[in-house]
Order: structure tokens, then sequence, then C-alpha cells
């Protein structure tokens, strides 16, 4: 007897790794080791003269880590390169992916300016609205719910009960609503 | 090394590495609150919800937690955490069975079995099985837990800082090797987290390294920030390209029958060998539940009567997968305790919620606490009896539970992360650093630079460096240090034959369906 069940979830092909980014990966990885090494710590790390180039220096560590780093990149690279031209090209399934992805990276930046301009709990209140719409979700009534409670329960949960001071947005709608003096006396 | 071995024969040596049952005793009224356990009960149940909820990983559950535990005392805090922790490992079978997609990635072998058998209207009989077995094993091996954690905490107070650090390379190289598809990817990794971790003061003069001027990055980028970032962020982000590509309604068909108790018990041979597998894999750092539950479905096919059902639907891979991946809960805890080095990211996360209440994890751990100790060990049994009682409701509920609006829960889980990673300190430099790292941590899954040597080694970044420089400042420089305690050399050996086996199992098993399994 077989039941009728649905189908395994579909593949991302954003999670099989191709050779050309494995290439692309590698020169980054290079990149960030030769220039954490000879730029980012010489310029971010404050080492007192009398410790210099010992283990003793704060520069230490920052300075083995990027150079195993180059090391590992550089084999990461060779690897990476012989296994690009030794076999064919892959196909080009993952662009689509790479679209859905960045839509949903673009949204969460816009949720972050959303946060700056008009505080934690409407930007969430947007946030939340345009994630479920793109992910999917059609129903007004669930989108409105979701939208209007979550944002809510968070506000109370973190400023009333956690004492935690969010902080002043660019348009501060919540701090002048809650400056009302009804909304206080509804709230209490 | 003789010292040790002598103190199991020594007479004062015994009372320090046997469980001391008073102070167990102790230990029972810490967690007999009724705080403690309402704390455990909810972790169960959250726990639960993430494991069956495909694409929430049991290692998110306990990050979204993490900020609820700073308002808890650290009991309270280390009950919920172990709820879920226990629980997310079983819930991700109910998925597994029932749609093929493991809830976690613990659960990725019993897809191989449990799917067969809900096609063939036996779903309830599988999940019946996952649970007993995860339930079984998890006693066991917490009780396997309970015995070699003293002897291990005994060990550790020998160890110095040439030891220490030859542990933590021991145990990145694990992880480096057995995470993503080569210990190369697995290594730039680390390399990455421990550079992540000097960012802000140095611990011996006290200078800024990489703030940039940042004020909010002088005391360095916060754990739950980092963790947030790389293991939610991607996810919501490859589920988000998901939940686009299936929006065709789930429809589940008959459960079928449930198992008897008299099968149950007959396949204990299963429960014994894979709990005595995943134990071993779970003591030992950085390999977590997912080999464990390979290597338990393994053994039980190996010594199994009817090999060739493997595969179509037999409820012994089920039951060795299950108790596999279960058993490593309470071993897991061990080198983490112990050693202070968590087995895999989710103990890594527990690991932190102590360090964020001010407990150490490490080998003064038990002598300073050793009834907390005791209490954590305890608190599983409780997690894995509310397991029982929470998860046989989940079966009957089960074809509702797989049809999780995801297309809800995730962008609720972003704004859930977001608030838990600002009101950590009140900044919102750590929401822009949490999705920075987030970003980062997509690029890096694209090519399967896995996340946990990551994770693992910003984690054990301060502590590698702290041991490292001590050592060489100690040694005025020199290396000889490192080869000079029998235990540094054992753990430097250990490292180096894990990486060569890593290198030589990639190489052979490359192209293979295998190598796609375990790189899965």
């Amino acid at each position: 007897m077989t039941s009728e069940l649905p189908s395994p979830m579909p593949t991302v092909e954003l999670e099989t790794p191709t050779r050309r980014g494995d290439v692309v990966a590698a020169v980054l990885c290079l990149l960030v080791g030769l220039a954490g090494y000879y730029l980012i710590v010489p310029a971010a790390v404050y080492v007192p003269s009398k410790v210099a180039g010992t283990a003793n220096s704060p520069a230490f560590l920052p300075n083995v880590l990027f150079l195993l780093l180059t090391g590992l990149s550089v084999i990461y690279f060779i690897q990476s390169l012989s296994d690009y031209l030794r076999q064919p090209a892959q196909g080009r399934a993952r662009n689509m992916d790479w679209v859905l992805a960045g839509g949903t990276a673009l949204i969460c930046v816009g949720y972050i300016t959303a946060i700056y301009i008009f505080g934690m709990t409407l930007g969430a209140a947007l946030g939340v609205t345009a994630l479920t719409y793109y992910f999917g979700e059609r129903r007004p009534w669930v989108i409105g719910t979701i939208a209007i409670v979550l944002p809510i329960l968070l506000w109370y949960f973190f400023e009333k009960i956690a004492h935690v001071l969010f902080p002043t947005p660019w348009l501060g709608i919540m701090e002048w609503l809650e400056s009302s003096h009804h909304f206080t006396i509804w709230m209490a | 090394m003789v010292g040790i071995v002598s103190s199991f024969y020594d007479l004062d040596g015994i009372e320090g590495t046997m469980i001391n049952f008073d102070v167990l005793l102790q230990s029972l009224k810490l967690i007999l609150h009724w705080n403690v356990i309402a704390s455990c009960f909810a972790g169960v149940i959250w726990g639960m919800f993430v494991g069956v909820t495909p694409g929430l990983t049991g290692i998110m559950a306990v990050v979204i937690a993490l900020p609820l535990t700073f308002f808890m005392d650290p009991q309270s805090a280390i009950a919920l955490l172990l709820g879920i922790y226990v629980t997310a490992i079983y819930g991700g079978s109910v998925t597994a069975i029932m749609i093929a997609t493991p809830g976690t990635p613990n659960a990725a072998a019993t897809v191989i079995d449990g799917y067969p058998l809900a096609r063939q209207g036996k779903a309830r009989q599988a999940l019946e099985m996952a649970l007993y077995a995860s339930f079984t094993a998890g006693i066991l091996s917490t009780v396997v837990a309970l015995v070699i954690f003293p002897i291990v905490a005994t060990f550790a107070l020998e160890f110095g800082a040439a030891e220490v650090f030859a542990v933590i390379v021991f145990a990145i190289t694990i992880i480096a090797g057995v995470s993503g598809d080569s210990l190369l990817k697995g290594l730039i990794a680390a390399s990455f987290g421990f550079l992540v971790a000097t960012i802000g003061q140095d611990p011996i003069h006290g200078s800024s390294r990489f703030t940039f001027g940042v004020s909010d990055f002088q005391a360095g980028m916060h754990i739950l920030t980092l963790l947030v970032g790389l293991f939610t962020i991607p996810e919501i982000i490859v589920r988000g390209v998901e939940a686009y590509k299936s929006r065709d309604s789930v429809s589940v068909g008959d459960m079928g029958p449930g198992i008897s108790f008299r099968k149950f018990l007959s396949f204990w041979p299963i429960y014994l060998r894979s709990c005595a597998g995943g134990s071993l894999l779970g003591a030992l750092p950085g390999l977590g539940g997912s080999p464990a539950a390979f290597l338990g479905y393994f053994l039980a096919q190996r010594f199994s009567k009817k090999p060739e059902e493997f595969g179509n639907g037999s409820l012994e891979g089920v039951a060795g997968a299950e108790a596999g991946n279960n058993s490593v809960c309470g071993p897991a805890l061990v080198p983490m305790m112990s050693l202070g080095i968590p087995g895999d990211t989710t103990t890594a996360v527990l690991m932190g919620a102590l360090v964020i209440h001010g407990l150490s994890p490490g080998p003064m751990l038990f002598e300073s606490s050793p009834d907390f100790v005791y209490s954590v060990f305890l608190l599983l049994f409780v997690a894995l009896i509310f397991l029982l009682i929470v998860g046989t409701g989940v079966i009957s509920m089960a074809k509702w539970v797989v049809r999780m609006p995801t297309q809800i829960l995730f962008p609720v889980v972003l704004i859930l992360a977001t608030y838990g990673t600002y009101a950590v300190r009140g900044t919102m430099v750590d929401v822009l650093a949490m999705y920075g790292v987030g970003f980062f941590g997509f690029l890096m899954r694209t090519q399967k630079i896995p996340a946990a040597p990551f994770a693992i080694a910003f984690i054990l970044g301060p502590l590698f460096e702290n041991e490292l420089r001590k050592s060489l400042i100690i040694s005025s420089g020199s290396l000889d240090i490192f080869v000079n305690s029998a235990i540094s050399v054992s753990f430097l050996a250990l490292a180096a034959l894990s990486a060569g086996a890593s290198v030589y199992l990639h190489w052979r098993l490359k192209g293979t369906k295998a190598a796609k399994i375990i790189s899965d």
C-alpha cells in the first residue's frame, strides 16, 4: 500500500558549490589573507614597541592567522583552478536562485533601514510584511495580523518587561504614540 | 599520564574519579524548582516546534532562545537550552519520515528508511520507533556521560597551557575535517573564526584590535551576534528560495498502526550498539549527531538479519539512526564541561550561555560547582522524559505539523533574531554586524565552506590565543613546550592523524554518493 505523500522539498541550487565559485572564493580568501597581513594588521592593531615581533605582541596571533589563511588559500586556489580547467562547465541553474536570494537580502537591508527611520517596532511591522509576502504568503488578513501582533508583543516584552531601550529613530512615530496620554493609560 | 592511571587504584584518587552521590543529591535539589522544570518543558516544546520545521535547525532554536536566558537564573537558563538541545534532534526525524526533509541535519540518516516506511503506510511505526529509540539512547548515553565525566574532569586538571592549546588544535582539526566537503575549507572557515575572535581589546596589553574606532567593538563581537548571523540569516535566505519553489500544498496519507512494546524491546541490541558508537563520537570534540546517526545506521545494517531491507523501509534502520544521533547528547557535554571544548556547535552555544551567566566551563567548574555540573546531567534526564511525553503528542498530530507555514515562520524568526541581537548590548552595531556575518555566512554556504568550524573557532578563540601566548611566553618563544608534555604530544599527534584521515577519506570518496551524504 502506498500512501499519498508529498515529494521531498526542492533542491536549492545555491547549496551546490560550483568550480568557478571555488576559484572566486579562493581568490577572495587569498586577497583577505594578504591584505590582512600587509595592510589591516599594521593599520588596525596597536603594538607597543617593547613587544613588537614577539609572541607577547597583540599583532602576533592576527599575523599568524592571516599567514595561515594565505597559505590555505593558495592551496585552495591551485586545487579549484585545476578542477575548473579539467572538468566541463556546469549549468546556470543557480542564476534564478541567486536572484531570489538577492531579493531576501535586499529586504533585510530595507528592514535595517526601516529600523533607523521608523524605529524597531514599525520597522519590524514593515519587515515582516515584506518578507512574508515575498516568501509566498498572499492572504492579507494573515500578513496583517502578524504585522500588527508580532511587533506589539516584542515591543511590550523588550521595552516594558525586559526594559531594553530601543534606538531613537529619525521619525519617532512609536515614541510619539507612547508619549500620548491615552495610549499610556491603555497600555497600563 | 602515570598519575592519572594510578588514580584509579588509589583510594584518594577514586573519590575524585567516581560519581559523588552526595553532590548528586544536592544537585537534585537545584533542579526541583517549578521555574527550572517549567523552563525545561518550554525548551522541549520550542525544540520540538523547531525540530519539526524543515530548515529551522537545533542550533537556530538554541540561538534564538539565548537572549531570553539573560533574564533567567543560570539553572533555568541551562534547563531551557538543554530542553531544546535534546528535543530538536528528535523533532528533526518527524519531517524526515513524513516528507523526506530532515528537520535538522542529525535526522539525515533517518530519511533513508523512515520515508520509505511512510510511503508504505507505516508512518506511525517509523515515528514511534524514532521516538522510543531516541529516548532509550538518550537515557543510556546520559548515564554513560555521568560516569565518564568525573574521570575526564580529573584528567583535565593535569592540563597546562600547552596541553589546552593542543586539545583546541585537535578539536578544530576534527571539526574542520568532518564539516563540509574538505578539510581545507574547514580550516579556512576556522581561520576566519579565530580572526573574528581577535576583534576588540588584546587580552594581555588591552590595546585595540580591528575596532576601527567603533567603541561598541572594544569588547569584541558578542557570541550571540556571530551565532545568529552565521546560522540564522543564511538559513532564512536559502529557505526563502525554497519557499518560493514549493508552493504546492502538502498532503499526507495514512499513518498506519503503531509499534508494539514487544517489537520495541526486540531491538535492544541496536540501541546498545548505536549508543556505544554515538557516545564515543559524542565525547570527541566536534563530531556531533550526524556522523553518530550514520554510524548507528551502519551498525544496525551490519548486524541485521535482513540487511536487504535497509534503504527500502527498515524499522531497524530508523532505530539505529535515531539511537545514534540521540546518544551524543550526554557525552557531547563532557568535553564542554570538563575541558571547556564544545562537542559540537549546539554545545558551543550552551557553553556561551554558561559563560554569559558567569560560569566558566573547564576543569575548574567541576571543582568549584560540582552540584551545578551534576544538575546539568540530571536535567538531561528530565528533558528526555518531557521529550517522550511531547513526542507522543506530536506523533498523533504529525499529519498537521508537517504543514508548518514556512513562509510565515522564517520572517518571524528573522525579526526575533534582530530583536534578540539588539537586546544583548542595546546597540545597532551588533545588529549590523549580525547581518554582515549572515551575508558572509551565506556566501560561505554557497561554496560549502562550513559554518561550524567558524563558530567553534570564534568561541574557542580567546582561550586559544591565551594558551598559545602563555605557552610561548613561558618557553621564551620556543615551540619545544608543545612537545615536552606527553598529553600535548598525544593530542597534536591525534590532530595530525585526524587531518590525514580526513584528507584520505575525502580523496577516496570523491564523487561518490557517500561523499555527497557526508558533505550534506
